[in-house]
């Protein structure tokens, strides 16, 4: 949350020459540790070098990300100037760290994009609005059958009818797909918003069952269980072939920055404020004039939208569609992701989505019992830090910035009655 | 029957001055239990109404169907003459009809300002606008004043949930007024306040009525405090409008004194 909001921390604003000059000294090492260690993160992975004593650099630069924005005041400018380095440091990470990589690498990487794209849909839902929703990987399917139907002029019968749908350009269809998820959010969100806590995440539970039956019984229309494969190798953006892992990698990634961008400005806008004064208390917030059923569906239709186009992208990815991608436990997944990575945060759904994704692969040595492994994490985190990783970070910033402030302020009483002292 | 004549004798003695907000027969029941029963009184310009009366007699009720939280089976609210009735609690709080809950309600997640802006932002310009617009709105300032006017400043960005129960209270009371509303209908503001920052509270809302023309109704279970701050004193006893008068007349009343005292 504290990311969010953007007020000056009470930090003392520079009344006293000794604390500025004292602060500003301690924060340009500070940036000069954080731009080290940013590129020493960026820069290292790169050629696919297993030698252990880079691995071991690079997690110690990783630690030094990490510690550097521990220790920066958030809203100082060495803090917005860290954390900006940050985040530019993890998209080039994300960005470099692909060269030379397998396809099944890259396979899990696309898996991130593009189940961070559902996640960060799903913590505007659920860690700022406060509703919980259940159905995301039904939308995340609707997304994918709607874009995958668009595409070669598929022939499709329902009910007696059959019509041939129109062959729709790649970009087109993945609009459609998230403005069609839109469109049933909206059907469901009106019933659904009279409903509150527990029942409202059944409702949209059994939503995501009856998603998944549709699926799985109209085969006409969906290819029922067999599902449909559908190969990437038509599929070019403004002249760029997509078929390539690589490319249609950094494809989603261009999806997934631009979906953290308008989250970050919805949530940044008045509308963030009034979701977040939906999540604490709607009854006082329509008392105030919020409008909360207009809010809510916004919430929920903007979440599902993010589903809906994740879908289209996720169909392409693994290039094949069945209706048992889009079952129950797959919204599960996501809402475990959003809550261990940290509700409410931006970078949180993000996080816990490496976790269901990459680590998915590189925990697979654990094989069947990988499952198990993962819900006693869950379990184990949500007793440990209940505000999930990036909540607990936050958590921890606070406390260390509060000792930090105090030793400085301390400090600085003793320096003052030494300058007394001594004419 | 008594009931009613002192209802048309409370609509008409005090009939100087705009009405702000006229509330007619209103009638709510939950089970067998009515509530609030054929209530009716005026709410004028500029003016403080005390509305009190036992544990139970409606009072809460009757603020909840004048400001949306229930929707009364009879009976009409008017604001500014406009039948407001069926409206949903927000078009009443945009139309200018601001309010505070017997329990604290604060956003506790948001600091003191956001929860401020929270509170004045829905009031300007259109849903659309607002997502583009910068995010604090140009509210700033007006918020800040308010702050300082409830001695907040320097909890101006601490997190709502952090502060003393006393200071939730003001901060609560303060994000009914950043609006500007047309009326604001304060329910047991004085509960769980300690006593010395009673004298202060009653000193804030003396000072929005005077200065700035700020219109009350305030639900009070403390009889000092409201007799000394109100104009006029409203009296529910079990659903049923009491009597409408002064305080000096309420105190003298021997009915509300059996209410209180005998009953």
């Amino acid at each position: 949350m504290s990311t969010v909001t953007s007020a000056p921390a009470g930090l003392g604003d520079g009344q006293d020459t000794v604390t500025a000059v004292e602060r500003g000294a301690v924060s340009w090492r500070l940036v000069v540790a954080a731009v080290v260690a940013t590129a020493l993160v960026v820069t290292l992975p790169v050629g696919r070098s297993q030698f252990a004593g880079i691995m071991w650099l690079w997690a110690l630069a990783l630690v030094g990300i990490v510690g550097c924005n521990l220790l920066v005041p958030l809203s100082s400018w060495t803090g917005i100037v860290v954390k900006w380095m940050t985040l530019a440091g993890c998209l080039a990470f994300l960005v470099v760290f692909p060269i030379g990589r397998s396809d099944s690498t890259l396979l899990d990487l696309g898996l991130f994009a593009v189940f961070g794209i559902v996640c960060i849909g799903t913590n505007l839902v659920h860690g700022f609005a406060g509703k919980v929703s259940l159905a995301q990987a039904g939308f995340l399917g609707i997304g994918a059958y709607v874009s995958v139907l668009l595409d070669d002029g598929r022939e499709v019968a329902i009910g007696g009818m059959s019509t041939t749908l129109p062959n729709v350009p790649f970009l087109l269809a993945i609009a459609i797909a998230g403005l069609t998820s839109m469109v049933f959010s909206v059907l469901i969100g009106f019933p659904a918003l009279r409903v509150q806590g527990p029942w409202l995440a059944f409702v949209t539970l059994a939503f995501n069952l009856l998603v998944f039956l549709v699926l799985n019984n109209e085969e006409g229309l969906t290819g029922g269980s067999r599902g449909i494969r559908i190969p990437r190798d038509d599929v070019d953006v403004f002249g760029i072939d997509l078929f390539p892992s690589r490319n249609y990698y950094y494809f989603c990634l261009v999806f997934l920055v631009a979906a953290v961008a308008v989250v970050w400005w919805i949530v940044r806008s008045p509308w963030g404020r009034a979701f977040k004064a939906l999540r604490d208390n709607p009854a006082r917030a329509a008392s105030l004039g919020v409008d909360i059923r207009t809010y809510t569906l916004l919430a929920f239709s903007i979440g599902a939208g993010l589903a809906g186009v994740a879908g289209a992208l996720y169909a392409r990815l693994i290039e094949f569609v069945d209706p048992r991608g889009f079952y129950i436990g797959q919204s599960f997944d996501f809402f475990l992701a959003t809550v261990v990575g940290g509700l409410g945060t931006l970078v949180g759904p993000l996080i816990g989505v490496s976790f269901i994704t990459v680590l998915t692969d590189r925990l697979r040595v654990a094989g069947d019992y990988y499952r198990v492994w993962f819900g006693l994490f869950v379990v184990v985190m949500m007793l440990v830090a209940p505000k999930g990783v990036a909540g607990s970070f936050n958590l921890l910033r606070a406390r260390i910035q509060k000792r930090l402030h105090k030793r400085l302020q301390s400090r600085l009483r003793q320096r003052r009655r030494g300058t007394r002292e001594t004419p | 029957m008594s009931t009613i004549e002192s209802v048309d004798s409370g609509v008409d003695v005090d009939s100087d001055g705009e009405v702000v907000v006229s509330v007619r027969h209103i009638t709510k029941s939950f089970g067998g239990i009515r509530a609030v029963d054929n209530v009716s009184f005026d709410l004028h310009k500029g003016e403080i109404l005390g509305v009190i009366g036992p544990n139970g007699c409606g009072k809460t009720t009757l603020f909840n169907c004048i400001l949306g939280q229930y929707r009364p089976d009879g009976g009409r609210i008017e604001l500014h003459g406009r039948d407001v009735s069926r409206w949903r609690p927000h078009r009443r709080a945009k139309a200018g009809l601001a309010r505070t809950f017997q329990l604290l309600q604060v956003f506790e997640s948001m600091s003191v300002r956001d929860n401020l802006k929270t509170a004045a932002q829905e009031h300007m310009g259109s849903m659309g606008r607002r997502l583009f617009q910068r995010p604090d709105m140009g509210l700033n300032d007006r918020v800040d004043r308010l702050i300082e006017r409830f001695r907040l400043a320097h909890l101006a960005d601490e997190r709502a949930g952090n502060l003393s129960y006393g200071q939730q209270k003001l901060l609560d009371t303060a994000m009914a007024f950043v609006s500007g509303p047309a009326a604001v209908f304060l329910d047991e503001p004085a509960g769980g306040v300690n006593p010395a920052m009673l004298g202060d509270l009653k000193e804030r809302i003396r000072d929005l009525n005077q200065n700035d023309g700020m219109t009350f109704a305030v639900v009070e279970h403390n009889m000092e405090f409201i007799f000394g701050l109100a104009d006029r004193v409203v009296v529910l006893e079990q659903g049923r409008l009491l009597m409408t008068g002064t305080p000096d007349e309420v105190r003298a009343d021997p009915r509300v004194l059996e209410v209180y005292l005998g009953g």
